[in-house]
């Protein structure tokens, strides 16, 4: 149990759920976009952490388990593409705002 | 490969936490982002730390590089918002949030400690059928053929960003010369000024970025590495010019633009459906020219990748002429 | 082997669509788009033809827990007929709708979004691999946002804004409860976790995150908040697929875990029936109120969901009845009301639409004359009314019925009530439209464009199947006996 205590996978996993607890904290919290924005990206480094934290126990001879390092990857082209759709929404729906002089 | 945690780890756990706090916390916006930039990079050392040097480099290139610059390019223009400066809820609403937050933390970290150490399947099965998969790096073989089917998934979810981020843009342009709208974000209002710093350093690493990203696709097949950490690099070429002012061949709308983002999932499709008429599955190929098919999907994906990125950093900068 | 071709056309012939909507030349577009429809449509038709058993098939020949498989059996092929018929029809109507003359610009946008939207639904409903949803989730997600924002308004901005960023918040959920599940199983592949013992803290976990997530996504009461504004300022043959498919996506992966992975969840159930009967009930009254038609629609969508989710406690207490019959009843009136509703709510939208670009407003009272204007979209506004109220003939009514009977039978009453209510206020906002169109028109009322014919086709196509579903229904039933997890054939 010790043993268990001590390895990585155990301290990155819980960073990985406190990085999820900051970050769910900060999207209920902040009211710009942006700002929201920010903190579901930091938040889904989070989850990624917790997966990572995954492939390190289910290591098998030496290396960490590939199919959870895989989601990750996926996981984060997926946030990308994501922050990209939202700020190009949220850019233009400034620009429309201010047109109309709002 | 170590299983005990050392000083290291804890410094870097903190340095993290501490990052994150800022970009997540932190009253201003601009370095709310610069904060998110840094706790990028700390997770890029995290995910080494965890034997995934993959991810760590995807979470450099695409997490925190790339992410970095969409938000560097959009902060401007959000940053004097009155809401992108702090926070402006009411404690109670705050301490009921904190609550829940911790609530979920608590849970969370609960079921982490209780996850049973029940042996997965998998990684015995990837190393039984590594031999056949055409690579000889698990993870690529998991990206590109064991779970191809959700790489091209995630490649279709970066064609459809960047199809939106591009509709969005032409749609809503206020501009009434249509072969203007269809360009304007792209083509720089200013010719290259060659003496400006981020030119000089555009020119620098250029190259340097193009070979890197070349050699990450080639060694991708077994060694970490791969589509998505080369098509980042070579995007990031790419966003550097644009950043100097560089003429970027960039049209939106030309068939031109329109083929190269489709290509790594017009390449997916095609494997699929050669496959089917091969006799196979789909996706599915003969051991033996698996490396072959893997190599051709990795090369189409990285340069559909490297322009997607570009695209949309275009359509993430703020509108309007750039100074 | 025409299996397995139909199958892998499902699958990848939307894709084609996305590809060659976006390359091809202008002019050919139309009849490219019109050829894989029909092709798609072919394929779903020959696979729930040759269905005769649930069966498997192995993406890249690894086969689950190394690679990706697909499930297939009687309720992803009824959830794939449910999409082929709602896009068939919005396709169609899309064509006459971007062909008006006013809008080109939207045109070109359209078709590659409209199937990647297919291909995604297509995708998810086959594949049996939790995470691969997710990506196929992200997928529709993305491809819904931007047509949203094709109604070109900064209104539009913001709802898509609201429900992508809900929705990102959703997935993430999801995720977590996937990864979770994945350190508890070793496998991220549904039918190989079941069945998960039901005092399993961690598995508890993953359930909840997972559906709270998909909740979140599926816009389930009290998560709702994203989705009048976002169904009710899109275009109108986007409304159509927002309403009818894309929110029934998260509610097949919630169906697929609470009733065929975790099978014993005797309280946890009735959180979500709780939730449900609140939609229906609050959904309801918000769409009696409403002024414009396209918000009324939206707000009926948030009711009609509350429907589905009543599905978790009344399945959970078929499981532990001993009655085959009884369970297997309930099994195909939940399905059949996923379906009905699907098919009610698109025509609803269609028709709506068609309503707003012959008067160019959807204010209700603007409505003054439409039954003389155009009668066959008041006609099937009728017929997606009866459904959605539950009357005979329509689908609506064969799976509230059986969704009724099942309550009853299993003893419990409080939704059994609720499901009578909720048929009662639908029938206050339906005939609300209806007393307007039957009203002479005035001079300020009366309609003045006319719309293309393909699109009242399309409208009455919907209709058709409304009445087809009330009628028919043995041959959507036989479907469903495929793979079901009440089998009715050998005892358990």
């Amino acid at each position: 149990m010790i043993a268990e205590l001590s390895s990585p996978f155990l301290l990155y996993g819980a960073v990985g759920c406190l990085l999820i607890g900051m970050g769910l904290y900060s999207l209920a919290l902040h009211t710009h976009v942006y700002r929201r924005i920010l903190a579901w990206n930091a938040l889904g480094g989070g989850v990624f952490l917790f997966l990572g934290a995954i492939a390190k126990r289910n290591a098998y001879g030496g290396s960490s388990d590939p199919l959870p390092q895989a989601l990750v990857i996926t996981g984060i082209v997926v946030s990308v593409s994501a922050t990209a759709l939202a700020l190009a929404i949220a850019r233009r729906l400034q620009t429309e705002e201010r047109g109309n002089g709002a | 490969m170590r299983d005990r945690i050392e000083i290291y780890d804890v410094l870097l756990v903190v340095t993290l936490i501490g990052a994150a706090w800022r970009a997540l916390f932190g009253k201003d916006a601009f370095s709310a982002t610069v904060f998110f930039i840094v706790y990028g990079l700390l997770m890029a050392m995290a995910w080494v730390q965890l034997d995934a040097i993959d991810v760590a480099l995807a979470e450099a290139c695409v997490g925190a590089g790339l992410t970095g610059a969409l938000l560097i390019g959009a902060v401007r223009q959000f940053e004097r918002a009155p809401g992108a400066r702090a926070l402006r809820r009411t404690m109670g609403l705050r301490a009921s949030i904190g609550a829940l937050s911790l609530l979920a933390l608590a849970g969370l970290t609960a079921s982490l400690f209780e996850i049973e150490n029940r042996r997965s399947p998998v990684p015995p099965l990837v190393e039984r059928s590594l031999g056949d998969s055409g690579s000889a790096h698990p993870v690529t073989a998991m990206l590109l053929n064991f779970r191809a089917f959700d790489t091209w998934l995630e490649i279709g979810v970066l064609l459809i960003a960047s199809l939106a981020a591009i509709s969005i843009h032409r749609l809503y342009d206020p501009s009434p010369i249509e072969g203007r709208a269809s360009t304007a974000p792209t083509r720089p209002r200013l010719q290259i000024q060659s003496q400006t710093q981020p030119w000089i350093m555009a020119r620098t690493l250029l190259p340097l970025l193009i070979l890197v990203g070349g050699a990450m696709l080639w060694f991708g097949s077994h060694a970490p590495g791969g589509a998505f950490q080369s098509g980042a690099l070579i995007g990031a070429a790419g966003i550097l010019l644009q950043i100097a002012g560089g003429r970027s061949a960039l049209r939106l709308s030309s068939l031109r633009t329109r083929s190269l983002l489709s290509l790594g999932f017009s390449s997916f499709w095609l494997m699929a459906a050669g496959a089917l008429l091969a006799g196979g599955r789909i996706l599915e190929y003969p051991p033996a020219s698996a490396g072959a098919a893997i190599l051709a999907l990795e090369a189409a994906a990285t340069l559909s990748i490297a322009l997607t990125l570009n695209v949309m950093y275009a359509c993430s900068r703020p509108w309007g002429p750039e100074p | 082997m025409t299996r397995d071709l139909a199958l892998t056309s499902v699958l990848l012939v939307p894709f084609l669509g996305v590809i060659g909507t976006l390359l091809l030349p202008e002019r050919l577009r139309r009849p490219f788009s019109f050829l894989v429809t029909t092709l798609v449509l072919a394929a779903v038709g020959a696979l729930a033809v040759s269905l005769r058993d649930a069966f498997r098939y192995e993406i890249s020949g690894w086969g689950a827990p190394l690679g990706i498989d697909l499930h297939v059996d009687g309720l992803a092929v009824a959830m794939l007929l449910l999409t082929g018929t709602v896009a068939g029809a919005v396709s169609a109507y899309a064509d006459g709708h971007y062909r008006d003359g006013s809008s080109q610009k939207p045109a070109a946008g359209f078709w590659p979004l409209f199937f990647g939207l297919w291909g995604s639904l297509n995708a998810l409903f086959l594949v049996s691999d939790l995470f691969t949803m997710y990506v196929c989730l992200e997928l529709m997600t993305f491809s819904s946002v931007a047509l949203i924002t094709l109604a070109k308004d900064a209104q539009a901005l913001r709802a898509a804004l609201t429900y992508l960023m809900t929705a990102l918040t959703g997935s993430l959920a999801y995720l977590l409860g996937v990864a979770i599940l994945y350190g508890e199983m070793g496998t991220l592949d549904w039918t190989l976790m079941s069945p998960v013992p039901g005092d399993d803290p961690v598995a508890w976990m993953a359930l909840s995150l997972m559906t709270a997530g998909l909740i979140m996504k599926g816009a389930l009461y009290p998560l709702h908040f994203w989705l009048p504004g976002a169904h009710a300022i899109a275009p109108a043959p986007v409304s159509a697929l927002l309403s009818a498919l894309v929110v029934k996506a998260p509610f097949f992966i919630l169906l697929r875990l609470w009733v065929q992975v975790w099978t014993d969840a005797p309280y946890a159930s009735h959180v979500l029936g709780a939730l449900g009967a609140g939609a229906i009930i609050w959904g309801s009254f918000q769409a009696i109120i409403q002024e414009r038609v396209k918000l009324m629609v939206a707000y009926s969508t948030v009711a009609q969901l509350g429907y589905l989710f009543l599905a978790f406690p009344i399945l959970e207490t078929a499981a532990r009845t001993a009655d085959q019959a009884a369970r297997q009843d309930a099994w195909e009136g939940v399905i059949y009301f996923a379906l009905s509703h699907g098919v009610a709510k698109a025509s609803m939208f269609l028709v709506t639409g068609l309503v707003v670009q012959a008067t160019k407003t959807d204010d209700l009272r603007s409505l003054r004359g439409a039954a003389a204007h155009v009668p066959a979209a008041v006609l099937v506004w009728g017929l997606a009314g009866i459904s959605l109220i539950g009357l005979p003939p329509s689908g609506g009514f064969i799976a509230k019925w059986q969704l009724l009977t099942s309550a009853i039978r299993f003893g419990l009453w409080p939704y059994a009530a609720v499901i009578l209510f909720g048929g009662l206020l639908a029938s206050g906002y339906v005939f609300r439209v209806l007393w307007y169109a039957f009203l002479a028109p005035d001079g300020s009322s009366a309609p003045k464009a006319r719309v293309p014919a393909v699109m009242v086709l399309a409208a009455l196509f919907l209709g058709t199947v409304i009445v087809l579903m009330g009628i028919r229904t043995a041959d959507v039933f036989a479907v469903l006996k495929a793979g079901s997890p009440f089998p009715t054939v050998g005892a358990p």
